[in-house]
């Protein structure tokens, strides 16, 4: 239930962003499917518009990395450049936030169910999420600077739909992947079909 | 005439009682929830898929994670690699024990013993173990226990696999049988008779290629740029004492270089498979030559053994015929006395797949020592496989020509034959 309703959450903030920063002339769709090699499968997946010249996106309006059941939850979170994320633990026990990431670099310190602490992520990265209380716990923001993204289902398709007409990177991600994007020529309500592979 | 039958009975009971290990073991199969017969034709020898999978330091390529079903417990999250050297790197363990157990009974019949039939029940229990443990590191172990409360820990190694991200560059530390060895006896042969070049000793006290050693193996292999065959080196310095403490300074050194013209990639496939291919996996289309050299020095009864051992091997997979043979040269110098000895030791096999259960086999093997001493023995065998774990094999040893090696205790002469039942659980 939680990935559908962080995907509402990223719709909503793509049209609040749309709104504000540009014309509501969004309508091509891309969509293909992601190939993963190397991995089980394409788990934790993400398509997304890297950088449309000449256009600024607002950040995500509320995101949320929540700690339950010695698990970060979202295991990706995709956000806007100069989202503030909450890392609330509403787990039963302690938990501690940090990311070795050189996008953004932090150490919430070890803190109690009930408490919410907040990190603003402001530059455009694949930022690492780790615990250093539970060495199993991990999770990723992916920092974009669109908010064009699309989760990849299980079996490999994605689908970006509303994205605007022009020539950008589409770009795909996935944990252990190294990120692989291809520039894309789209014009209004366009279907475009572009297939993404990811290696180690 | 007594003395005579009793030392044939007891050659005869040591030798049934060597190990005779295998490298198939079911906690691969459980880890993959496969066959046996993905990796082996029967167990214990290894179809070209299975010798992929070894040289792939137990992982399945290109893409183990694809195909594993048993999941590794992490020992932390990818991620703090991102945090070393302030961090440990994450490894990961097997989420089954990684063991498997196996048991064989053989009867063997010599005519020319005190008891011409003997019951060897059980011949030998083993335990094994063998996987990996999270990237770029695997290990196998055997632990051999034989009735009369003997313990062997056989076989014992780590290896660090695919260092620098190539199936060229790989790291074996421990106890191992060295890839010097032209063809193994644990994963490559199918009869309770072990080859013959490979048992046999040139002087009395020196080396065989049965006994595993204690060292450090480097070895590689890559499949070719047609996708097809490939190379397979080894390098490796060693005690050369066997299962003992090394008793001087000397390491023995040895090499190893093949090439596989055709065929299944020796480091397997670049296609990422969607499943397993559980059937009809013995089948190939290709020859594979190898070279082979062993230097070293031994020290047994106060006298010290400079030897040499340089040898070649031939390995056809026609369809349902395998066809391979070796032939080695080596020399044994005693350096108090400067007395060398030379040999040549070389051997032929034909193994058909009658059945995917059954194999036909036949094996001529030739001991020529100093051209003084002179061995011809034949060895007819059926391999049944009665389930995928579990298999009955019967051999005839016979000798055309025979004669005594001071060595070689087994090479009393004996024609005889085994029966055996071998179950891997």
């Amino acid at each position: 239930m939680r990935r559908p309703l962080q995907t509402a959450l990223i719709m909503v903030a793509c049209g609040a962003a749309l709104l504000g920063n540009g014309p509501l002339a969004d309508t091509a769709t891309i969509s293909g499917k992601v190939t993963c090699r190397g991995v089980r499968d394409c788990a934790g997946a993400v398509v997304y518009i890297a950088k449309i010249p000449g256009r600024t996106f607002s950040p995500t309006t509320r995101a949320i990395m929540d700690q339950v059941r010695l698990t970060f939850d979202p295991l990706v979170l995709p956000v806007v450049v100069g989202t503030q994320v909450a890392f609330p633990n509403n787990d039963e026990v302690r938990h501690n936030v940090f990311s070795p990431s050189p996008v953004k670099r932090f150490n919430l310190g070890t803190y109690p169910k009930g408490v919410t602490k907040h990190v603003v992520f402001d530059n455009p990265g694949v930022v690492e999420l780790l615990c250093n209380v539970h060495a199993e716990m991990s999770a990723y923001i992916v920092v974009t600077e669109t908010p064009y993204v699309a989760h990849v289902a299980a079996g490999g398709s994605y689908a970006l739909r509303n994205a605007p007409a022009g020539t950008y990177d589409v770009c795909g991600w996935r944990p252990e992947l190294k990120a692989h994007c291809t520039q894309v020529a789209v014009r209004d309500r366009d279907t475009v079909q572009l297939n993404i592979e990811l290696r180690r | 005439m007594r003395r005579w039958i009793t030392g044939i009975c007891l050659a005869t009971t040591a030798f049934v009682l060597l190990p005779a290990s295998a490298e198939g073991i079911p906690a691969f199969a459980r880890r993959y929830e496969t066959s046996c017969t993905t990796c082996h034709v029967i167990i214990p020898k290894l179809n070209p898929f299975g010798m992929a999978f070894r040289n792939n330091g137990y992982r399945i390529p290109p893409n183990d994670l694809k195909l594993v079903k048993s999941h590794d417990i992490p020992l932390g999250a990818p991620a703090w690699k991102k945090v070393w050297p302030e961090a440990v790197w994450p490894g990961a363990i097997p989420g089954v024990p990684p063991v498997s157990f196996r048991i064989f009974s053989d009867v063997v019949v010599n005519p020319t013993a005190a008891a011409k039939v003997n019951f060897v029940f059980p011949n030998e229990f083993e335990i094994l173990a063998g996987g990996t443990a999270g990237e770029g590191i695997s290990y196998f172990a055997e632990l051999e226990i034989t009735p009369g409360d003997n313990v062997d820990l056989a076989r014992a190694f780590v290896q660090f696999d695919q260092i620098g991200g190539t199936t060229l560059a790989n790291l074996t530390v421990g106890r191992f049988e060295v890839r010097a060895v032209p063809f193994s006896r644990f994963w490559r042969r199918l009869t309770p008779s072990d080859f013959l070049p490979t048992e046999f000793r040139n002087v009395s006290g020196g080396l065989d290629f049965k006994a595993r050693q204690a060292g450090f193996e480097f070895w590689g292999a890559k499949t070719g740029s047609n996708g097809k065959g490939g190379v397979e080196y080894a390098v490796g310095v060693v005690n050369g004492n066997g299962p003992f403490a090394d008793n001087n300074t000397a390491k023995d050194v040895y090499s190893r270089l093949s090439y596989k013209f055709g065929g299944f990639g020796v480091s397997g496939s670049n296609e990422e498979a969607g499943e397993l291919q559980q059937t009809n996996n013995w089948r190939d289309q290709s020859v594979k030559v190898g070279v082979i050299g062993y230097k070293g020095t031994g020290l047994f009864g106060g006298k010290t053994d400079d030897f040499w051992r340089a040898g070649a091997d031939v390995d056809a997979l026609i369809g349902d015929l395998n066809l391979f043979g070796a032939v080695m040269r080596g020399r044994d110098t005693m350096t108090a006395t400067s007395t060398s000895t030379e040999f040549t030791a070389a051997f032929v096999s034909a193994e058909y797949v009658i059945k995917p259960w059954i194999i036909g086999t036949v094996r001529y093997e030739s001991i020529d020592r100093d051209k003084a001493q002179d061995i011809k023995r034949v060895v007819p065998a059926i391999v049944i496989a009665i389930r995928a774990n579990v298999r009955v094999v019967g051999d005839w040893e016979s000798f055309l020509k025979t004669s005594s090696t001071a060595g070689t205790k087994t090479l009393s002469g004996d024609s005889r034959a085994r029966i055996r039942l071998d179950i891997l659980f």
